[in-house]
């Protein structure tokens, strides 16, 4: 415990960590409070159009609600389309074809669930192979558990689903480089290694102690970063739509949860991603003096799955499959969810989700295990 | 407790740094002499356990050191040459760390960080930070932290460098005060930080063993080839590019110059007793003047 707290000062008193800190608290909240004005500024306040418009109707649409937006929509749904090309649309008329678009959403969603639904079980009949089968059939079961669509306020909520997908993972898998490059690099080139590797707990337990004080600061970039995004969203435009289905922000996601529940995964994706990316970090730092090897390496690693996946298909199959597979989609999150991806292993269909995460602790736990092994057998020169 | 080194031998590319070596030490102070590039580094770095020998062994009571792992570690003190310490930690807090390395609790490491830093006389400092303190005070806290786990054995690269003369004489009285029930090897180029106080003087030449013995014994081996000659301050550099220099005196009337040699270097030259630094000078004498590694 003594040598835990002791590492985890190491890395906290770092000038560089803080500095980092700052800039990504300064950049996350300048650029969560100018998303949300652009909502702001579209919709007005966000309590009142939430009190005006949505309260004491969410959940499922009554028919008299539908009609009504089927009316609004035929009467000025042109001339509102218009205005919005020349951007002259008023806050009023932006609220009330939001409010009556979302009216008529939830049919459009599960008319959307039954159709693809129909195809599945069509493609059952004429698929080809057993996984396919079984892949389609656990897709169908999914989709029937699905959560009944309705009306919910979710305009507060969508900047937070799509900021780990944008500058979230980069300010994140940055803040990891800095703060876990140094950890045995800087043992290394300051020759505190000598008095460590001559110490009775100076092979294992230390190295213990650098996983868990790697682990505790990489869910704390993850929660730092992520809250203080949702902070200011939250502050500048509240926080209802926390029970609205999933389905509302990613049409395709074959999760039945809320988005309350969504933010709460996201969260742990992240965090859970941080580590596993500190923790290849810290391996790269065990063979390296020189801090700048492990920061560029696996900066170049973060930095090059993600470009691929910027590319789109442009790139070898092969090339896509290793980005989807990458500690960035990990970080981003949103494409593990978003729709129905399953893969065959052995036969048998799993789920991207599943699949991305049983691989990562696989891969960590063998890093880990180098890391323990290559530091055991470090020699001073 | 016996420490003995079995053909201990270390090779880097084509070059052998240690070649050889074998040697066997039990309680008491033992000095590890030699020049640069001798190989007293890289043995102790081995007797550390934090480098692997090339071939041979180091036996701790007929036990590999190697193979006891964290149980020889355990009984260990090391001060490395160049030691790092984190120099955004307080002294306090480094030597905390040094302590929860070495497995001794939170209440006990205060308890012998205070009595340690009492001994080193670094009290006034323990709350500054590393980065504030001068050479000699870092030295202070490598010996404080090598002694944290009152260790069984003791092994000082250079523990002295940056020492000024009051902390050096501190430093031996210490080491003579703790060393019969232990076993300490420290490596010097100040021959009188162990002329005094070492059992045996262990000398090493391009990572051989040239010699281990008792420093009386050492000085009594080139008896016959130290002389004192005094002579005006102009003949010393001719003096100097025959023969190898010892110290030199100044006085009124010209200078006193002790010279290693054969036979007497002028004719007015006396034989005098020589002792330890005699000895080093014979044998490293112009290689340790080439690389200014020897000082008094």
């Amino acid at each position: 415990m003594e040598l835990f707290r002791h590492e985890l000062y190491k890395v906290f008193c770092r000038k560089t960590v803080w500095i980092g800190l700052l800039f990504v608290i300064i950049l996350v909240c300048f650029s969560s409070y100018m998303q949300a004005s652009q909502l702001t500024n579209t919709y007005g306040n966000m309590r009142e159009y939430y009190n005006n418009l949505y309260k004491g109707k969410e959940g499922s649409v009554s028919d008299s609600l539908k009609q009504a937006a089927k009316s609004w929509i035929e009467k000025n749904g042109e001339n509102y389309q218009a205005k919005f090309i020349t951007n002259q649309t008023s806050v009023q008329e932006n609220r009330e074809y939001g409010f009556y678009s979302q009216v008529l959403n939830p049919d459009y969603l599960t008319k959307n669930t039954q159709d693809e639904i129909a195809k599945l079980k069509n493609d059952t009949k004429t698929a080809n192979s057993s996984y396919n089968v079984s892949k389609d059939n656990s897709q169908i079961k999914i989709l029937q558990n699905l959560q009944a669509p309705g009306l919910y306020f979710t305009l507060s909520l969508l900047n937070d689903l799509d900021f780990p997908e944008g500058l979230g993972f980069v300010v994140m898998g940055i803040l990891v480089l800095l703060g876990i490059s140094p950890v045995f690099s800087d043992e290394y080139s300051s020759n505190a290694d000598s008095l460590i590797l001559s110490s009775k707990k100076g092979r294992r337990s230390v190295v213990t102690a650098k996983i868990l004080s790697t682990t505790v600061y990489c869910v704390f970039v993850a929660a730092i970063v992520l809250l203080m995004y949702s902070s200011v969203q939250a502050a500048v435009l509240g926080i209802q739509g926390l029970n609205a289905p999933l389905q509302l922000g990613f049409i395709n996601s074959p999760y039945s949860l809320t988005f309350g529940g969504y933010l709460a995964l996201q969260g742990s994706l992240c965090a859970v991603a941080c580590v596993f990316f500190g923790m290849l970090v810290l391996l790269v730092s065990s063979v390296s003096s020189n801090v700048l090897i492990p920061f560029f390496i696996c900066g170049f690693l973060f930095a090059s799955t993600a470009f691929i996946k910027s590319i789109g298909t442009a790139v070898p199959q092969a090339l896509i499959t290793f980005s989807d597979f990458s500690y960035t989609e990990l970080m981003r999150v949103k494409g593990l969810v978003e729709s129905f991806k399953a893969y065959d292993i052995l036969g048998h269909p799993v789920l991207y989700l599943n699949l991305i995460l049983i691989s990562y602790f696989m891969i960590t736990a063998v890093l880990i295990f180098l890391t323990y092994r290559i530091f055991h057998c470090r020699q001073v020169k | 407790m016996e420490l003995m080194i079995e053909n201990l031998s270390k090779q880097y590319k084509d070059k052998w740094a240690v070649n050889h070596f074998s040697v066997s030490i039990n309680q008491g102070v033992y000095g590890l002499l030699g020049p640069n590039g001798a190989g007293k580094s890289t043995l102790m770095r081995m007797m550390a356990d934090i480098l692997k020998p090339t071939a041979g062994r180091i036996l701790l009571d007929e036990r590999d050191i190697h193979l006891m792992g964290d149980e020889y570690r355990d009984m260990l003190g090391y001060l490395p040459q160049n030691f790092g310490a984190y120099k955004n930690f307080t002294v306090h807090r480094f030597l905390l760390y040094i302590a929860a390395l070495k497995g001794i609790g939170r209440k006990a490491a205060e308890q012998k960080i205070d009595r340690l830093l009492k001994f080193v006389n670094l009290e006034d400092v323990k709350s500054k930070k590393i980065r504030a303190l001068s050479g000699g005070m870092k030295q202070r806290i490598g010996i404080a932290q090598a002694l944290l786990n009152d260790p069984s054995i003791l092994i000082l690269d250079e523990p002295t460098s940056g020492l000024d003369p009051n902390e050096r004489v501190r430093f031996r009285n210490l080491l003579s005060e703790i060393s019969s029930e232990k076993i300490v090897l420290l490596s010097t180029h100040i021959v009188s930080d162990v002329e005094y106080i070492a059992k045996d003087v262990i000398v090493m030449k391009q990572g051989q063993l040239l010699r281990q013995a008792p420093s009386a014994e050492l000085a009594q081996e080139i008896k016959g080839k130290v002389w004192s000659v005094r002579i005006p301050e102009i003949r010393l550099a001719e003096l100097k590019q025959k023969y190898v220099i010892g110290n030199i005196l100044r006085h009124q009337n010209g200078i006193e110059v002790r010279v290693l040699s054969e036979e007497a270097p002028l004719p007015d030259a006396v034989a005098v007793d020589p002792d330890l630094e005699d000895y080093y000078l014979y044998h490293f004498g112009e290689e340790a003047g080439r690389n200014g590694t020897f000082s008094a």
